[in-house]
């Protein structure tokens, strides 16, 4: 469980880690309250007015100028609302707030992907099982080769192209991965389960699809191509930029993978290590961290996943101090250096390459001993699993 | 500079628009979305959700006001006696308490709710001190059925004390219009702490049928002459025919005891309402009262699934369900994915996260990471 920049830690070191990330969310909770609301709100208020705006300026302007503001406008509105409101309050955030508007569980974004598949593959699975190869399948999407543990095949051979193509359709790449189609084509999936999975999605799409490409359009008449063009535009411009931060997440350079084997029987100071090592920061302003969703803090947000994103900048320093004082390695970097390792690893990976590295980490003992305790409460949760 | 269309709300949240909205227009509309924009227009608007302004302010007695209250267009009015749950935010947090209406039938424009500061009370407190004129509350529509009945040849008893005389106050107002044989035995601490002590006056003058008793339980009054607290000697002195009534009680949780003990040995319970709200709405719980070894026999009522079973203090409520046969959603067993949030009813739980005990009322809780400290209902 070992990052090769960072040191080992005895069981009691492990321990006094855990408290200490536990104590510093446990600071964060107790002092949630009214600015974090104005907070959401605020933002919530940028998102409909930017949308009007946008809407407003595609149907009234027929000059290149304008057209490209409306763009701009509805393109914001739909990154802020992706990245800061929908991810983040679909995390269970702002629950605490009591607000139905506010609440995870009804929250329903504006992105072809529907709510609940999202919710159940990220939520659970990503967040649980973050970079563990064959359990969380956010790590390459399925179709990416990022590490020399995964066995090679031709057809990675295409990846830099793919990618490209995933970063321009990324909301229909998010949508079609909840589905988990691979599986219904090995026929692992009954056709009870298809249905049910494909239900959801049409309903969605349809929705969306409906409104940014038949019903905007129809009421612009003549303006109708233009508002579609500009619709497609926008959804677009979100799409490359949510696959640009996201990727940065967990692909990065520096950030580890993990065997099902050696987080069996994780402790919760273990989980944290994962998170840790596993996700990757951004560095930037305010505006940045706001229009990544504070994704530019992926670490604090793999530590911290339900605690509302902008108090991520405040608590990251706290966080960095605890792994300094712990010898542990915190991934962070400009937005181009991060990108850029990410697209690197794309291309190096997309051939059949062995890495001497990844090797390395993949022996690298684990750095604590397992308890009876551990062993039984891991057991018990993969039976859970298999029963679903 | 903030400024607000003058229509009448009505425009917005009447049976107007939101009525009169096809369904395949509802369907493709995003109603969130509408409601954003209709309530930023102004904040009394809305498609679907009471809303009510806060026009005036009455200071009824020392810790005790009353708000008067404007509602939009979608109040469907209320019977006296009957109560709205009001929502505020209180740092942050959205809380609802239930507040009888104490208001005049027959200005439906014009809700009052009467608030007086209990101990411990967090949303009286803050509407006590927070909320001025102008501001705008969330509102349920009326609801309860702690009405009197229909029959006007029924004569009521009505028995109420502190701060429980406001859904009484309510029906009183009904006795201008619809005159029935009432007596009205009112409980308050003292002079300075009676509600509403001019215009139950006034009430009892204009209406020939209405006799008023007002008692002072505070240490200090004469008890002989002021009466004091309930007894069932003065019903015998003051209401000879009780049994023959119908009776209303609303009030504190010991006076409200009282009565029903003394109604239950008369065998005439059919013919007697209470009005409580203490058990459905503390918000107030101390783990201090909660000893481990009390944790060893708790009951979880899995209310949908029709279930109960005991738990051992150790367990979460996501095994408990688990062992029980029920398949709750579940996920990460650790409290960060909120996969399998439920609403629990009532009861105490203890987040084994942040060893931290819950409120009693009803709330949504993560099940993989609460253990129940105290008997539990959930929404499962």
């Amino acid at each position: 469980m070992r990052h090769p920049s960072s040191r080992a830690l005895t069981p009691e070191q492990l321990e006094s880690f855990q408290n200490e990330l536990d104590d510093l969310r446990q600071q964060v909770v107790d002092d949630l309250g009214q600015r974090d609301l104005e907070h959401i709100r605020g933002v919530i208020n940028a998102v409909r007015y930017s949308e009007l705006a946008g809407r407003v300026l595609l149907h009234v302007s027929f000059t290149p100028l304008g057209v490209v503001a409306g763009v701009a406008c509805l393109s914001l509105s739909k990154i802020l609302e992706n990245m800061e409101v929908g991810h983040n309050v679909m995390h269970g955030q702002y629950d605490w707030t009591q607000d139905p508007a506010l609440n995870s569980k009804r929250y329903e974004w504006d992105i072809v992907c529907a709510g609940d598949a999202w919710r159940h593959y990220h939520n659970y699975e990503h967040h649980t099982f973050t970079n563990i190869l064959g359990k969380d399948r956010d790590f390459g999407y399925t179709i990416t080769r990022l590490t020399a543990e995964q066995p090679w095949r031709p057809v990675y051979l295409l990846q830099p192209v793919y990618n490209v193509v995933q970063a321009l359709t990324f909301e229909w790449g998010v949508a079609l991965f909840g589905l988990e189609l691979e599986r219904a084509v090995s026929g692992k999936m009954s056709r009870q389960e298809l249905v049910g999975r494909l239900k959801p999605f049409l309903r969605k799409a349809g929705r969306q699809l409906g409104k940014d490409y038949v019903l905007f359009p129809a009421l612009a008449g003549v303006g109708a191509p233009k508002v579609l063009a500009g619709n497609l535009a926008a959804n677009v411009i979100r799409n490359v930029w949510a696959y640009a931060i996201i990727s940065c997440g967990h692909f990065t350079a520096d950030t580890r993978v993990y065997t099902e084997e050696e987080t069996r029987n994780e402790s919760r100071g273990q989980w944290y290590l994962r998170q840790l090592h596993g996700s990757g920061n951004i560095e930037g302003g305010r505006r940045f961290y706001l229009l990544s969703g504070h994704l530019s803090h992926q670490i604090e947000h793999h530590l911290f996943p339900d605690i509302p994103a902008h108090r991520y900048p405040e608590i990251a320093p706290k966080v960095r101090a605890i792994c300094d004082k712990y010898g542990q390695h915190y991934n962070t970097g400009p937005f181009l250096r991060q990108f850029g390792s990410v697209l690197k690893r794309i291309v190096k990976y997309a051939l059949p390459i062995k890495d001497a590295k990844a090797d390395a980490l993949q022996s690298a003992p684990p750095s604590v001993q397992k308890t009876e305790a551990m062993v039984a409460r891991r057991a018990q949760r993969d039976r859970k699993l298999a029963l679903a | 500079m903030t400024w607000t269309l003058r229509l009448p709300p009505a425009a917005f949240a009447g049976g107007s628009l939101s009525d009169l909205t096809p369904a395949w227009l509802k369907r493709v509309v995003n109603a969130e979305l509408t409601e954003f924009y209709v309530s930023h227009l102004s904040p009394l608007w809305s498609m679907r959700q009471v809303k009510a302004r806060v026009v005036d302010i009455v200071d009824e007695s020392a810790g005790c006001k009353s708000f008067i209250l404007q509602p939009n267009g979608l109040w469907r009015g209320f019977r006296p006696g009957q109560f709205v749950t009001v929502t505020v935010e209180i740092e942050g947090v959205r809380q609802q308490r239930c507040y009888s209406l104490s208001s005049d039938w027959r200005e439906p424009e014009r809700l009052r709710i009467t608030v007086k500061e209990k101990k411990d009370g967090r949303v009286s407190s803050w509407l006590l001190r927070n909320l001025r004129k102008q501001d705008v509350l969330l509102l349920s529509q009326a609801q309860g059925e702690f009405t009197a009945p229909q029959s006007l040849s029924e004569p009521l008893l009505l028995i109420a004390a502190g701060s429980g005389i406001t859904p009484l106050r309510a029906m009183l107002y009904q006795l201008e219009e619809h005159p029935r044989n009432t007596v009205l035995i009112y409980y308050a601490r003292s002079r300075e702490e009676l509600i509403f002590a001019e215009e139950i006056r006034k009430a009892a003058a204009q209406c020939a049928h209405l006799t008023v008793h007002i008692c002072y339980t505070a240490a200090g009054h004469n008890q002989a002459e002021e009466g004091g607290r309930f007894h069932p000697d003065q019903l015998s002195r003051w209401v000879p025919d009780y049994r023959d009534r119908r009776t209303l009680v609303c009030g504190p949780e010991g006076l409200m005891q009282r009565v029903r003990r003394h109604w239950r040995e008369e065998g005439g319970e059919a013919r007697i309402s209470f009005e409580d709200f203490t058990g459905a709405f503390q918000d107030v719980f101390d783990p201090g009262l909660i000893a481990p070894s009390q944790s060893a026999t708790c009951q979880v009522d899995f209310q949908r699934s029709a279930c109960v079973i005991e738990a051992d203090g150790r367990q979460s409520l996501l095994d408990l369900a688990e062992a029980a046969g029920l398949h709750p959603p579940f996920g990460c067993r650790m409290g960060i994915c909120h996969s399998c949030k439920a609403r629990k009813r009532a009861g105490v739980v203890r987040n084994l996260v942040t060893g931290k005990a819950s409120s009693a009322g009803s709330e949504e809780i993560q099940l993989c990471i609460c253990i129940p400290i105290t008997d539990v209902s959930l929404d499962v």
